[in-house]
């Protein structure tokens, strides 16, 4: 039962909100957990049982450090001398960085199993195959949404290490943080910190909350039923048969995938917002006009915003203050100089980053190539940065020029097109295949001559006019006007004239009906 | 119960009271055929609207199913053969909750005197899909306006590609079948579908019977030949049911040498689906099936159904135009040319200016 779906829109939501509102407020968590293993059932069967156990142990590590810390705390207090209390510590830190590997290990392995292995093993056997030898396959059943889970129960774990908030003592409600219904098929990855005290407080259903997520779900249905869904058939049909076809056709493919994405990965998240909003939780943001970006660093800061900060909270930031790269900056700074000691932190910091990043996305080269060709962009922009701002002086050049901000923002694009065309490459073989042709026999009347009969002029159309709304909607917000806050603020008459605009514009326009193949949702594949 | 929430609840119930209102507004101006060519109108909307179209109760047998049944009957061909009129009122992947609305929405005008369902749609099964259905049908039989709501793309295009004659559209492709000659002896793997009846499709099925008996309507459960989705099990399972529901069950699985069927020319997905020589030996089948066994009476010559002779002719040139071809190498060709012709045109006048 996707999101997305009139079962999930026109009964299970409503019935949750119905029983949520019903229950006494101590027992609402617990509707809440209910429904999240519901819905989870309903994706992956008997899986929910890994889910459970992830809870559990997760919970279970989060105690484990606990106690070492108050141990080591009665321990420090009969303690004398700080030299003594400081050898204590040390002591416990052991025990501490033990649990923290325990607790990392497992999670990870899990995922690795789950998506990795077989992919490990392919390659292997590639070798192997050389040898005369093969290692067999692993039946792997794919519990939805691991990928977002585990990464939110590691940064738990490591956030209970480092002490940022103690650990939680109510099996449930850590088992509700990581399961809460709405965002387990594709995010956004929280903190526990930001969701936890909201799902566990049951506050009653309000009108303002009801509005907020009403709006908010309608407006991600239209991103994905109006547009990107329309343009599913296109880009399935050119990336799928990538060999019959060249130059504009892949610039086309390219761009087409880009927006169906956004608009599917954002839209998707509007629905999850929205429906955790109705209950008053407030999920973190995922997006923010990523095609407003001069850059490519900035177009991560604004793209799959949760799954960046957790990357840059978990594994940028403990890199950039490890022992090695701080021995690193020492040494290169005195031996290179103050640029080449920046660059090299960067890029031991970016490039596991990037690596995971990559993999995160899936099992397969193309995914590994595209980390990998952000990571050199994003250390290229590194190493350039001291010396554009010396080409700017020097030329007397604005960098806040307007012209030069629409420069920066089309190169931009021109990079994350190209990253989305390997991205959703066949393979990264296909990819390249995409890439190189497009320079080969380029002409812009190929795109009329020869389109392809898999998308009518009527979705064109759709496509088009639906794009160029939401484009509207996010240059307004980019621009200080917050379009949303000014519908729910209006008066109920205007308000609900823009929600019937909403819904009959979707029910008109969208694409669904009998015989209509719903288009899954791309990162719940992830 | 406060203030505050009885207002929020009043004022829940205004929006949905008004949504619901629009939506009986917009199905009850939803008409159709008025207001789009026919022709422009494409895929399951065509069906249904041709349907609608007919002169009332004039449609002897309705056949029911997925894409198996329409590509395997065609309606032409049976009044050629016997003069029976016939329409498909079924559809690609179709499930039996749609199923059940297409034959209650087709008997609005029609009392067809049989009802005959393709068996493959029985066995479809998916869980989550099928919930989807259930829910999903009611509304768009309850609202024109969401089950035609794709209708809106007939105003920007052009023209439709595909042809719809009482529900068959012609496909010649010739690919032949070359696996196992006994191919019921073989396993059938198909996530969507299972080997036997679910209960949810068995209590479907027992709603179109009840509606069809109500109506004096006869269900024929029969089985349209097919390598890639028939077994033994399969049509056993299917004999036994429709043995338990008391209704007549034809497996052309196991009449293909009575039938002539040469799987090498007559399938035009390497035996999945029948293609016209197929769909023209079915026909030939169910033809003298029809005149031996049932109540039906031959309309050819009969003036009120002029209209059949008329569309046989048109039936017949575009099979004759469509030879080796589909409907998307027609509407191609046919692009193309105007795009030749357009490019041609303005290459001319492009000359002529640089002449002067």
């Amino acid at each position: 039962m996707a999101i997305y779906t009139n079962l999930y829109l026109l009964v299970f939501l409503p019935v949750v909100l119905i029983v949520y509102q019903l229950a006494p407020k101590k027992a609402r968590w617990g509707v809440l957990l209910a429904a999240s293993y519901a819905l989870y059932i309903s994706f992956s069967k008997y899986l929910v049982l890994l889910l459970m156990a992830t809870s559990a142990f997760t919970w279970g590590i989060g105690l484990w450090l606990d106690k070492i810390g108050e141990a080591c705390k009665a321990k420090q207090a009969e303690c004398t001398d700080r030299k003594q209390k400081s050898e204590v510590k040390k002591e416990f830190q052991k025990k501490r960085v033990l649990a923290l590997r325990v607790g990392v290990l497992v999670l990870l392995g899990i995922l690795f199993y789950v998506n990795y292995l077989n992919f490990v093993i392919d390659n292997m056997n590639i070798f192997l195959g050389k040898l005369g030898t093969q290692l067999p396959l692993v039946k792997v059943m794919f519990p939805m949404g691991i990928s977002f889970y585990t990464l939110e129960a590691v940064g738990y774990i490591a956030d209970v290490y480092w002490e940022r908030y103690p650990a939680e003592k109510h099996l449930g409600r850590l088992a509700l943080f990581l399961s809460f219904f709405p965002q387990i098929m594709e995010g956004p990855i929280a903190r526990y910190p930001d969701t936890s005290e909201a799902l566990f407080a049951g506050e009653p259903l309000n009108m303002a909350n009801l509005n907020e997520g009403f709006l908010r779900i309608i407006w991600g249905l239209f991103k994905k039923m109006v547009v990107s869904d329309r343009l599913s058939y296109l880009t399935t049909h050119l990336f799928g048969n990538y060999q019959d076809y060249h130059g504009s056709f892949i610039v086309l493919a390219a761009i087409a995938y880009t927006i169906q994405l956004y608009l599917e990965f954002s839209g998707s998240i509007d629905i999850v917002i929205g429906s955790g909003k109705l209950f008053g939780v407030t999920l973190p943001e995922n997006f923010n006009q990523p095609f407003s970006a001069q850059s490519a660093a900035e177009f991560w800061r604004r793209w799959h915003m949760s799954l960046g900060n957790w990357f840059k909270n978990y594994v940028f930031y403990p890199i950039t203050v490890s022992p090695m790269v701080k021995n690193w900056n020492k040494t290169a700074r005195k031996k290179y100089g103050k640029y080449w000691s920046m660059v090299g932190t960067s890029a031991m910091a970016l490039f596991p980053v990037w690596v995971a990043t990559g993999v995160w996305h899936g099992a397969g080269w193309k995914y590994l190539f595209y980390g990998m060709y952000y990571f050199v962009i994003l250390l290229f922009g590194v190493a350039m940065e001291p010396i554009k701002e010396k080409n700017y002086a020097k030329m007397g050049l604005d960098p806040n020029a307007r012209w030069l901000k629409i420069l920066r923002i089309l190169k931009t694009w021109v990079i994350i097109f190209t990253g989305e065309l390997f991205f959703n490459a066949v393979n990264l073989k296909a990819g390249f295949h995409m890439f190189f042709s497009i320079f080969g026999n380029f002409h812009i009347s190929s795109l009329w001559k020869y389109w392809p009969n898999v998308i009518t002029t009527g979705d064109v159309w759709a496509i088009c006019v639906g794009s160029v709304i939401v484009w509207i909607v996010g240059f307004l917000k980019e621009h200080g006007v917050d379009v949303r806050g000014k519908i729910l603020n209006a008066r109920t008459p205007y308000k609900w004239s823009v929600y019937y605009l909403i819904i009959f514009a979707i029910l008109l326009f969208g694409a669904y009906g009998t015989g209509y193949q719903p288009v899954d949702l791309i990162y719940a594949g992830f | 119960m406060t203030q505050s929430s009885t207002k929020s609840i009043v004022k829940l119930i205004l929006f949905g009271g008004i949504t619901l209102l629009a939506l009986v507004i917009a199905s009850a101006m939803m008409k159709p055929t008025k207001w789009f060519d026919e022709k422009l109108i494409q895929d399951r909307n065509a069906r249904t609207v041709q349907m609608m179209e007919q002169p009332a109760y004039t449609i002897d047998v309705f056949n029911l199913g997925d894409s198996l049944s329409t590509a395997g009957f065609s309606p032409m061909e049976l009044w050629r053969e016997q003069g029976y009129t016939s329409f498909n009122i079924g559809a690609d992947g179709i499930r039996m909750q749609e199923a059940y609305y297409a034959v209650v929405e087709a008997c609005e005008k029609q009392k067809p005197r049989y009802l005959m369902i393709e068996s493959l749609v029985l066995f479809r099964y998916a869980m989550g899909q099928d919930l989807q259905m259930t829910l999903s049908q009611p509304l768009y039989h309850r609202f024109a306006f969401l089950k035609y709501h794709n209708i809106w793309k007939s105003l920007v295009e052009e023209e439709g590609i595909m042809v719809y004659h009482r529900g068959y559209t012609i496909n010649q492709n010739v690919w032949e079948y070359d696996g196992e000659e006994d191919y019921l002896l073989l396993d059938i793997n198909d996530p969507n579908s299972k080997l036997s009846v679910s209960a949810l499709n068995s209590m479907t099925f027992d709603r179109i019977k009840r509606f069809c008996d109500a109506r004096g309507i006869e269900i024929i459960i029969y089985s349209m030949p097919s390598a890639k989705n028939y077994n033994q099990v399969r049509v056993d399972a299917m004999a036994s049911f429709a043995k338990d529901k008391g209704v007549t069950y034809i497996d052309l699985n196991e009449k293909t040498d009575e039938m002539g069927l040469d799987w090498t020319q007559d399938t035009n997905d390497g035996g999945d689906h029948m293609n016209l020589n197929g769909a023209r030996k079915v026909v030939k089948y169910y033809g003298n099936y029809f005149r031996n066994n049932l109540d039906l009476t031959d309309h050819r010559g009969d003036p009120a159904y002029s209209d059949w002779d008329e569309e046989l002719v048109e039936y017949d040139k575009l099979v004759e135009e469509m030879e080796g071809k589909s409907y998307l190498d027609i509407y191609t060709e046919k692009k193309e040319k105007e795009w030749d012709e357009k490019y041609r045109k303005e290459d001319t006048t492009n000359n002529n200016d640089v002449k002067k």
